[in-house]
């Protein structure tokens, strides 16, 4: 993928999530103008973004988004449920489409149905409004008066060759414009340099510049203050002039030139081939030209008749010469520009054809008979007449005469605006905040480089251990023990500043818990209007960070329990009233940190957990016995509900009735070492706490032994390490047990658990190595081998078919470069 | 600076920016009589055209780019 | 010598698409996220050839930012274009007002930007 589509799509993702997020705030405060333009920037920003790229499917979806909040903006739509309905399935949808982006690199075609639906319903919830009241708009063009083009003087001060060879491209059908271009005084402040600008039109014929004002005296002048003025007379279309001086179109007056007034001008200055027409003629002449074709003077006819019979004269010339066929389109060219002139344009198409067989066949005869039959033929006919002029006229057709252009109105009126605005100084430019400044120092990285850095240094952690069997190896090996000594004092400093490294590593992968909770408020929006349930989230602490990996576990078990709490929990409003609470339910989610963990807490005030109804379902499912039925306490009945198999819903609804129950919950929260406690009170609410790591990057653990082989045992479960001599463990049934400080602890022999065929060996006393660890039933004794050191660890899960082997939590290298077990003690037991 | 101002003349070089005009209306104001060559000139600002219009010193030779030189004609040599 | 060109964006998609036409042209360019930054760096010394800035953007947006930036000494005379979209014509002519230069209208295709550029930047 590309750098700017990833780009795009990381930038894209968080403006989604910025838009649904405001979408939702404004729900309950739709006057918030703040929100509303922030709401409105964002759509903005994605749209613009989205057309860099070829998604039309996407950037038609937010157009109309953004249209649709600018008409909310204006305050001519009200913000209501089923507009930010409709918002939020259009983001949902380029969500979509950012997802398949991503994954396909492309926007599949079936998506185009959906993206027009979406289009066509917001639009429609636009054009309600605007069919009401859509008056307001009149395009500017529609303003614009044809002005009469009477600076006909400006032009007598272009030279005549220039105005010859203009008129010439003008009977071409050729556009020529005057123009005129008055920099307004400010310009410069404006960042203009105009002398540039002109300098590079296209299609310049002719050029002035002279001074608006009488110069001052030097002293007096203003080098600042722009007093010239441009003229040109430039051969190419309004359009192209239009689009060159776009950002000054208020002071530039364009004039369209028609052969006419180019003669006009030329008249009474004697070097003008055609100026021999008399002046009361020409007058006529206008007033009929004033519609659509062109008039010719009888010295412009004549001066056609003789072309034409040059060219006449060329084709019939011998036509076995090298440049034969440069010769015949010459001539083509020349008849074509003729016909433009008088008035044919009809016959070009015939002219084309007929040169085309013309060069083909090496032969003139197709052109020749062209010129007879369109030319020629009328040349005579006109001499039997005794004035070609009506003949003439009579055939001219379709040219037009007068192109008057429209001049922007508002020139002047404008110019006074740049006066007024162009030095001016604005206030007092507002201090910088503190969030601007910190945005600036952040800096977006693919999470892929981060956790690369974060294998680097896990292998940097197990590389640097090896120094100190390095060291032992030069000592007790090679006997060297200086050398040993000097590894040993390299090893501290290498130590030192891979522990510190590890830690920044660390704290780079410290995300807000805010990544997960602000997909909350959507969430329960949507679920609660699902149930017709109403519903008031508070989300506390979003600030408070963890490690990403450990933020991500969190969001399926959250949402899980937030599901569970709407569903199960929090009543409807008629049963919440008569039970004396308010109609609307509480959701609190709150984030802490307590020492190294993350505590969430999610309650509510809904009808909670009945102990009670729980023992009675965990029995008839089998969960409990009915002995457990007869002394468990209510605590321990509520924790029941996250015992496999559990679900408590009477029915299961489409929501959170999927099958699975809070045992999945349990078993996420408790893959990144997390604890989950519930309480209730029936009636009152639930509180479901999750205490979690801040990071699980680095694994503590405890190396034991057992039958000759090394294990790693998570030091979070290890409860403690004895020695129990072997008249302390006793038997009950087939079980063996010890009692430690007063409390009876089950036994299991390690090589049992893992099925080694093995006795655990004694200590010299005749004792057993027990690690007592933490099991779901309370403290346990694993006896082993030996203890040794405990380690940090970068534990790598098992993959493939050993990742279902739950009694293994993964493995580790070790610094000499053997592979550990850890060991997962509470699946083992 | 694309202006090099030497005793008598003024040797204008590349391009001559905007912030230019000022030195050179004054460098004017004090020596009314400079002349000024335009042979290396590639571009200059409208405010510093704009001066030499108020100026109108003796051009000592003309811009070598053919374009340039016939703009800077049609405003300096009426 | 490399014409600097600012280029004021918060998006990052946006400044990354033009900053990649702009250096492949041989431009140095120089970014900010919002007008605020924009302006410190101005005030800081930074010195542009030229400025492309948003119009919609947090904290500082592009009419303040161009009319603030013309209140800088160093800044009078600076070619600014503000980065439009096609429907905002209200919005150009405001900044037009503030005292930009001209506009461009998203998306800038590479070929159009480098002309615009061209044309407002004797030299480039």
């Amino acid at each position: 993928m590309n750098p700017l589509l990833e780009q795009f799509l990381i930038e894209s993702r968080d403006f989604l999530q910025g838009i649904g997020e405001k979408l939702i705030q404004l729900e309950s405060a739709p006057d918030d103008e703040t929100l509303i333009n922030e709401l409105f920037r964002l759509v903005h920003t994605l749209k613009g973004n989205s057309g860099l790229f070829d998604f039309p499917e996407m950037t038609r979806v937010l157009h109309a988004s953004e249209d649709l909040l600018d008409t909310v903006r204006a305050g001519r739509i009200a913000y209501t449920r089923e507009l930010a309905d409709l918002l939020l399935d259009a983001m949902d949808f380029v969500s979509m489409l950012c997802d398949e982006i991503e994954t396909e690199g492309t926007i599949k075609l079936d998506h185009a149905e959906q993206s027009s639906r979406l289009t066509a319903s917001i639009r429609e919830l636009i054009e309600d409004v605007d069919s009401g009241n859509s008056t307001a708009e009149i395009s500017e063009s529609s303003n614009k008066e044809e002005v009469q083009f009477n600076s006909i003087e400006k032009l007598s001060i272009i030279p005549d060759d220039i105005r010859t060879e203009a008129y010439r491209m003008v009977m071409e059908g050729k556009d020529i414009h005057y123009i005129q271009y008055s920099p307004s005084e400010e310009c410069f402040y404006q960042g203009e340099d105009p002398f540039y600008l002109v300098r590079q039109i296209s299609g310049l014929l002719w050029h002035d510049i002279s001074c608006r004002q009488p110069w001052p005296s030097l002293q007096e002048m203003d080098a600042y203050l722009c007093n010239l003025v441009f003229t040109m007379l430039v051969a190419c279309s309004r359009e192209e002039i239009a689009e060159h001086f776009r950002y000054v179109m208020d002071q530039v007056e364009i004039v369209a030139l028609s052969s006419h007034e180019l003669e006009a001008i030329s008249s009474g200055q004697g070097a003008n081939p055609f100026s021999s027409e008399n002046q009361t003629t020409e007058v006529a002449y206008e007033e009929k030209s004033q519609r659509d074709f062109v008039s010719l003077s009888d010295a412009e006819r004549e001066l056609v008749k003789e072309i034409v019979t040059i060219q006449h004269e060329i084709l019939s010339l011998p036509d076995d010469v090298e440049w034969f066929q440069g010769r015949l389109k010459a001539v083509a060219n020349t008849l074509s520009a003729c016909c433009v002139k008088m008035g044919k344009k009809d016959a070009i198409p015939e002219l084309e054809s007929s040169l085309k067989e013309a060069i083909s066949i090496y032969n003139s005869e197709p052109l020749l008979a062209w010129l007879e039959k369109h030319i020629m033929a009328t040349y005579r006919s006109e001499v039997k007449q005794l004035t070609g002029k009506e003949v003439t006229e009579k055939e001219i057709k379709d040219e037009p005469v007068i192109q008057v252009s429209p001049v922007h109105p508002q020139g002047c009126n404008r110019q006074k605006e740049f006066v007024n605005s162009g030095n001016k100084t604005t206030g007092k430019i507002p201090a910088p905040r503190t969030e601007a400044r910190l945005a600036s120092r952040i800096l977006k990285v693919d999470q892929r480089k981060i956790d690369r850095l974060m294998n680097l240094i896990g292998e940097m952690v197990v590389s640097k251990n090896a120094l100190p069997y390095l060291a032992s190896k030069a000592e007790d090996v090679y006997g060297i023990r200086e050398l040993s000594r000097e590894i040993k004092s390299h090893y501290s400093v290498i130590n030192r500043i891979v522990e510190e490294m590890q830690d920044a590593i660390m704290q780079v992968r410290m995300v807000p818990v805010a990544s997960v909770f602000q997909r909350f408020p959507r969430l329960v929006r949507d679920i609660a209007n699902k149930l017709c349930k109403e519903v008031e989230l508070i989300i506390e602490g979003e600030d408070t960070e963890a490690d990403k990996n450990i933020i991500e576990s969190l969001a399926d078990p959250l949402i899980h329990i937030i599901r569970n709490s709407l569903d199960h929990g929090i009543e409807p409003p008629e049963e919440r009233i008569k039970a004396g609470k308010s109609a609307k339910g509480r959701l609190i989610i709150r984030a802490t940190q307590e020492s190294d963990r993350v505590v969430i807490e999610i309650s509510d005030d809904g009808r909670g957990i009945d102990p009670a109804h729980i023992k009675l379902k965990a029995y008839e499912k089998g969960i409990i016995d009915e002995a457990t039925l007869e002394h468990i306490t209510d605590q321990e009945a509520i924790n029941l509900i996250m015992a496999a198999g559990f679900s408590t819903a009477e029915t299961v609804s489409d929501l959170s009735g999927r099958g699975v129950g809070m045992d999945v919950v349990r078993s996420a929260v408790e893959k990144v070492k997390g604890e989950i406690q519930i309480a209730s009170e029936k009636g009152k609410g639930t509180r479901i706490t999750l205490s979690l790591p801040l990071s699980m990057a680095v694994t503590n653990v405890m190396i034991v032994q057992s039958d000759g082989r090394k294990f790693g045992v998570p030091m979070d479960m290890v409860v403690e390490t004895v020695r129990v001599a072997q008249h302390d463990v006793s038997a009950i049934k087939d079980k063996k047990i010890t009692v430690l400080r007063n409390r009876v602890i089950p036994l299991f022999n390690l090589n049992d658990l893992l099925g080694i065929n093995m006795p655990q060996r004694l200590n010299d006393d005749g004792e057993l190595a027990v690690l007592v660890v933490k099991t779901y039933s309370g403290n346990a004794g694993i006896v082993v081998d030996e203890f040794y050191e405990t380690t940090d660890i970068i534990l790598k899960p098992m993959e493939g078919i050993l990742a279902g082997i739950r009694a293994y939590a993964g493995t580790a290298l070790l610094g000499d470069g053997s592979v550990l077990i850890v060991l997962n003690p509470k699946e083992l037991v | 600076m694309a202006i090099e101002y030497q005793k008598n003349v003024a040797f204008f070089r590349d391009v001559v920016a905007v912030d230019e005009a000022e030195t050179l209306l004054e460098w004017f104001q004090k020596s009314p009589e400079a002349e000024i060559d335009l042979s290396d000139l590639s571009h200059m600002h409208t405010a510093c055209l704009q001066v030499l219009m108020a100026v109108r010193p003796v051009v000592s030779a003309w811009p070598h780019d053919e374009l340039l030189k016939k703009w800077l004609q049609s405003a300096l040599k009426k | 010598m490399a014409k600097m060109i600012m280029i004021v964006d918060d998006s990052q998609t946006m400044i990354m698409s033009l900053r990649a036409t702009l250096e492949m042209n041989g431009f140095k360019v120089e970014t900010a996220h919002d007008g605020l930054q924009a302006l410190n760096k101005l005030k800081s010394g930074v010195k542009p050839d030229l400025i492309i800035t948003d119009i919609n953007m947090p904290n500082m947006g592009g009419i303040e930012f161009i009319k603030n930036a013309r209140t800088l000494a160093g800044l009078r005379f600076t070619p600014i274009l503000a980065l439009t979209t096609e429907s905002q014509q209200t919005k150009r002519d405001e900044a037009k007002k503030a005292g930009a230069t001209g506009w461009l209208v998203k998306p800038v295709a590479g070929p159009d930007l480098v002309k615009v550029i061209k044309q407002v930047l004797p030299g480039a």
